[in-house]
């Protein structure tokens, strides 16, 4: 847990080493993006419908499900910040 | 209420569009009335359609690939332009498009993005045509004389745009992208024959390029809140089928011109039969007010103003 000290600044070493969600990617203003946070977004979206394929093709209703319990990056439009 | 300049307008007869597109033309046939609110007069509620703009931004998308594709961009390096600048034309006044809408929102917009380009992008059997000045064929404006003239001898143009040209094994097609929320099935694609906009595609096809047209691909475009999925299929249209929309276009030429004379500034004829259809009217709370005045405020209160006008041209031609 770090205390907040507006005097210092704050450092989050294992949040940092994360990859960068496709929430966090989108909530933020594009203007400011590197190469790689589109990369990045570019990535998660083919991985999102590699999933669903392939949940597909061992007979799985994924269209069908509810959102929330999809391995899909999407849950609803407020938490993608839209 | 003072008219706007519209130049797809007669300059002779007050109220008479003489050059016309899909637009126009699937309005008048559906209402008179809703045709001269929404055509004539330019009025559109204030609150811009989703589906209009998400389908504008996804246009823009495909177009935006294509001119970078005829650059030398490989595919990675063109969808990574193509996503950034989505999502900065997705960012207003330090915050993403909120759409209130779940399969028409910024989340579906890019994923489907690089769905359809990974799908159809880099190994698309669909080689869109370059044009002589090295631009691809993309949202290209085209505008034909239909060979019908008002009682004053104007010649009646349609207009358009094409989504894209492309060559498959040899042969030119019309390629246009349409987009929904229901199975891309026999029921989706039977929805363009008979269409005015296809049969319009089709005519000008056949007039306004100078190879050959084969006739009309449909990228159907499944868009729900998990998924995007595509489907491709010809849309066909026999001489026979074409003749017959080409005579009846001439039917509803005369009737446009009819209202143009008979009722100019005042009221057109509402068809009362169409304003169930596609989701509701965007104009019944118009049409449904007790007066003229009663019309005349609640379309100032609730509708802007803006012009549409087919002869403005996109592309390059």
């Amino acid at each position: 847990m770090i205390e907040s000290n507006s005097q210092l600044p704050l450092s989050d070493a294992l949040s940092e080493a994360q990859p960068e969600s496709i929430q966090e990617l989108l909530s933020r203003d594009p203007e400011g993006y590197q190469k790689q946070n589109i990369e990045r977004v570019i990535q998660l979206i083919r991985e999102n419908r590699e999933r669903l394929a392939s949940a597909n093709a061992a007979g799985k209703r994924v269209t069908h499900q509810k959102v929330k319990e999809l391995p899909a990056p999407t849950e609803t439009a407020e938490d993608l910040g839209f | 209420m003072p008219l706007p300049i519209n130049h797809s307008f007669s300059t002779i007869t007050p109220y008479l569009q003489t050059h016309i597109d899909s637009t126009s033309l699937s309005a008048f046939k559906e209402c008179p009335r809703k045709y001269q609110l929404n055509i004539i007069l330019g009025y559109v509620p204030w609150e811009e359609s989703v589906h209009l703009t998400w389908g504008l931004l996804i246009h823009s998308a495909r177009e935006h690939y294509y001119h970078l594709k005829s650059r030398k961009f490989n595919h990675d390096e063109a969808l990574i332009e193509v996503i950034w600048t989505l999502l900065k034309k997705t960012w207003y006044n330090g915050r993403p498009w909120f759409s209130n809408h779940s399969r028409k929102n910024r989340w579906t917009l890019i994923r489907t993005a690089v769905d359809y380009l990974d799908r159809f992008g880099e190994n698309d059997p669909l080689q869109t045509v370059i044009l002589s000045n090295g631009k691809p064929a993309v949202e290209l404006s085209f505008r034909y004389d239909t060979g019908y003239k008002s009682k004053t001898g104007e010649p009646f143009i349609s207009c358009g745009h094409f989504d894209r040209i492309s060559t498959l094994q040899g042969e030119y097609w019309i390629d246009d992208f349409k987009s929904t929320q229901h199975p891309l099935d026999s029921t989706f694609f039977d929805h363009f024959t008979p269409d005015q906009q296809m049969s319009n595609y089709a005519t000008a096809g056949k007039i306004t390029f100078q190879k050959p047209v084969r006739g009309i691909i449909v990228d159907g475009c499944r868009v729900a809140v998990t998924f995007s999925e595509f489907e491709r299929r010809p849309i066909p249209r026999s001489d026979f089928q074409l003749s017959q929309w080409h005579s009846d276009l001439g039917y509803y030429l005369q009737r446009l011109e009819d209202c143009a004379l008979t009722f100019g500034p005042n009221p057109w004829p509402q068809n009362d039969k169409a304003c169930n259809l596609y989701g509701g009217c965007p104009y019944r709370k118009v049409c449904s007010e007790p007066s003229l005045s009663a019309q005349e405020f609640t379309l100032q209160k609730l509708y802007k103003r803006r012009i549409w006008d087919p002869t403005i041209a996109r592309g390059d031609i």
